[in-house]
């Protein structure tokens, strides 16, 4: 569902031009999981970023969908990560002046879900996720697990076809880090694609596909079990 | 409900104004500021504009297009009544120094206008004049006061005074001659005679202030009479009293039971005698025309015997009125030439009230500006702090619009996310300068003799001053929305 054809990515820093990406070319299907790996500066965030929309490639092409999005414009860009991707991050970066389940209901908001509806579902997620007693808490009264679980139901939010989980249990302790990759892994086991930077090699060899990036091209692309996603998932 | 599309969801409003509310000092003071800023820019705005337009109203009357002329007395007493003949020293104005205005062709009118008043006789002052005759009968001298002056007779009283104060042996109808006081001092006998005349009208007014006019004072004014006429050159040597009554005199003499219409035809009693109205003015728009009331400007005339039944003040202008404000000086250079062939210079003052009024305005509008400038500048530099200080929350919060972004928000979601913050701050806080900027712009008015003022200059003022401060608190909102969300993610 998602092509990168030669894609760049260039930053020009005080008159020199640094190649973050360089024509990385790659296709991640429906029901994947895949973690990115590599050293760090290597370019594994410039990729996260541009398979987001949240940064704009120098040159190349983004498909998605078989639909070009490589120079949208920026409603239309938001209104794509709004609806087809869902963003786990190291830090959560859940906003301390909402409740838990404000916190989920955001994405909604964008979505024009309308306000009962998007409490509902709030509110079904945090279940799922095993927060159901901590709806009206500030991420200020909970553990780095409890608000990486409410970034991940915030992430699913708007039902999205894609997770993009950058480092998502870089910031816990091995336990919790285990719980939220149970929880990534039952996600994608009902056919949401999931693609994940980590630096963890263990937690990299539980994906079924490993992309290699170093000095900002694509090393190497592991399938560690065969991908057939279209079939497994329909 | 659905939401307008460049409106921000309700959580991501919730994000910014509970970070505005934890920071309740800062923006106190950043509201305090705005308000402040425009408070004094919307009154010193009002002022300017204020004394522009009083200004301008101002020179519009008939009073700033004449040249005045009048005597260099030491006398400023309006009351004091006109004396058989003039000292030598003394220089008394009349009519016939108008005739210098034929010879200044920019001149249109010319006209005496010389203040006085009229004492009306009414239920009150019968009781006065009773009280005075009981004191003559007793005592042989009574004095009673009213409307600033006081009369004084002296007896002797003759012996067997009635309580009426009519001399004893003496029957109704003795002579004028014999009368105590002035010829309105009736008894309550007369005065019920006096009612039963069908053309005399008795009122309940003390007195009435006026002024004595030479019939081209109506021309200069542009007077008409709505009811009656009125009076003409001809009637002005007549031996009673002339009156035609501005339109709130008028009613102010005709009561409430009264038709004021009906008052024209009528003789109304006074101290003096009757004063005969021949005609009621419309409305002019000035207070001093329509409160007042006009007669016949005479000569002077010798008291004792049938005078005129209202006293003159040596205050005699001479006012001129040329076609153009342009021509005033000029105007004013040529009959002070004129005059001077018949008066000495130091005996007559020729004035240009216009010249003097422009000092005046041009001194308040100087005033004005300044104090314009200076609100400007402490709007200005509010704005400037209020920019800054939102600048700097949107940089705090660079990271959570990354985030935002990541979640969905376009850059006209942030943009409208951060500018309603902007535009809280600058509307409650130019509605709380709109309260500050009323009693300050009253009391700057009233410090510079503004009596008459709009409050739309006012609205005006602060509806600028809010537009200027809005700009600046929506900068920060544009500059604060316009970052690639992978370079606000960078921020953390």
């Amino acid at each position: 569902m998602i092509t990168l054809n030669k894609l760049t990515k260039e930053y020009d820093l005080v008159g020199t031009k640094v190649q973050a990406l360089k024509e990385v070319s790659l296709t991640i299907h429906r029901g994947e999981y895949v973690a990115v790996m590599g050293p760090s500066g290597s370019g594994k965030s410039t990729l996260m970023h541009l398979l987001g929309i949240l940064d704009t490639a120098t040159s190349g092409q983004y498909f998605l969908e078989d639909y070009d999005i490589t120079s949208l414009p920026d409603k239309e860009q938001a209104r794509i990560r709004n609806k087809h991707f869902g963003f786990i991050f190291q830090s959560f970066h859940l906003f301390a002046e909402l409740s838990a389940l404000e916190n989920v209901m955001l994405p909604m908001g964008y979505a024009n879900v309308p306000l009962k509806q998007r409490r509902d579902r709030a509110a079904a997620l945090l279940e799922e996720v095993g927060l159901g007693q901590r709806m009206a808490h500030l991420p200020t009264m909970m553990s780095g697990g409890e608000q990486q679980r409410v970034a991940i139901a915030r992430a699913l939010s708007n039902d999205p076809d894609v997770i993009l989980a950058d480092e998502p249990t870089g910031n816990l302790p091995s336990d919790k880090g285990e719980e939220i990759m149970k929880m990534l892994e039952s996600f994608n086991a009902r056919g949401v694609t999931v693609v994940m930077v980590t630096h963890n090699p263990d937690q990299g060899r539980r994906a079924r596909r490993r992309l290699f990036i170093k000095d900002g091209e694509l090393w190497r692309d592991e399938n560690t079990v065969p991908a057939a996603p279209e079939a497994l998932h329909g | 409900m659905a939401r307008l599309k460049f409106l921000p969801p309700a959580e991501a409003n919730k994000i910014l104004w509970r970070r505005f509310g934890a920071r309740t000092l800062e923006s106190g003071l950043l509201l305090l500021a705005v308000a402040l800023g425009v408070g004094a820019t919307a009154a010193g705005f009002s002022l300017l504009a204020n004394t522009q337009k009083v200004g301008a109203e101002m020179l519009a009357s008939p009073a700033y297009r004449e040249i005045v002329v009048s005597t260099q007395t030491k006398s400023d007493d309006m009351s004091t009544p006109v004396v058989a003949k003039p000292a030598a020293e003394n220089v008394i104005l009349t009519a016939s120094d108008l005739r210098v205005a034929a010879s200044v062709p920019s001149v249109k009118h010319a006209y005496v206008q010389s203040g006085t008043e009229l004492r009306f006789t009414t239920q009150n002052s019968i009781r006065q004049f009773a009280q005075l005759r009981q004191q003559v009968a007793t005592t042989g001298v009574g004095t009673m006061t009213s409307g600033g002056s006081t009369i004084v007779i002296n007896g002797p009283a003759p012996a067997g005074v009635g309580e009426g104060g009519e001399p004893a042996g003496q029957g109704a109808g003795s002579g004028r001659q014999n009368r105590m006081g002035p010829p309105g001092m009736l008894t309550a006998d007369e005065l019920a005679k006096k009612q039963a005349e069908a053309d005399v009208f008795l009122t309940e007014v003390d007195q009435l202030r006026g002024w004595a006019v030479t019939p081209q004072y109506f021309d200069a004014w542009g007077l008409k009479a709505v009811t009656g006429s009125l009076f003409a050159e001809s009637e002005a040597q007549s031996d009673s009293t002339l009156v035609v009554l501005g339109s709130a005199a008028a009613v102010q003499i005709a009561g409430t039971k009264t038709d004021p219409k009906s008052l024209v035809g009528k003789k109304i009693l006074t101290w003096e005698g009757y004063a005969s109205v021949v005609g009621i003015l419309g409305p002019s728009g000035t207070q001093t025309i329509d409160n007042s009331f006009f007669t016949p400007y005479q000569t002077l005339a010798t008291t004792g015997g049938a005078g005129p039944a209202r006293r003159m003040s040596f205050n005699v202008q001479l006012r001129f009125a040329v076609d153009s404000p342009g021509r005033l000086e000029s105007a004013a250079a040529s009959l002070t030439q004129l005059l001077s062939e018949t008066y000495a210079t130091d005996q007559l003052v020729v004035s240009n009230p216009r010249a003097e009024a422009q000092k005046l305005i041009d001194r308040n509008t100087g005033i004005g500006v300044l104090i314009l400038f200076l609100a400007l500048a402490a709007l200005f530099i509010a704005s400037v702090n209020v920019s800054h200080i939102l600048m700097s929350r949107g940089l705090r919060m660079r990271q959570g619009v990354g985030i935002l972004m990541a979640l969905g928000a376009s850059r006209q979601s942030i943009l409208g996310l951060f500018a309603s913050e902007g535009v809280f701050l600058s509307t409650a806080g130019s509605l709380l300068g709109a309260l500050l900027a009323w009693p300050l712009s009253q009391t700057m008015e009233s410090a510079l003799g503004l009596t008459s003022s709009s409050v739309w200059f006012l609205w005006a003022g602060v509806a600028g001053a809010w537009v200027l401060n809005l700009v600046f608190s929506i900068l920060p909102a544009v500059q604060n929305s316009n970052v690639p969300p992978a370079d606000a993610m960078r921020a953390a």
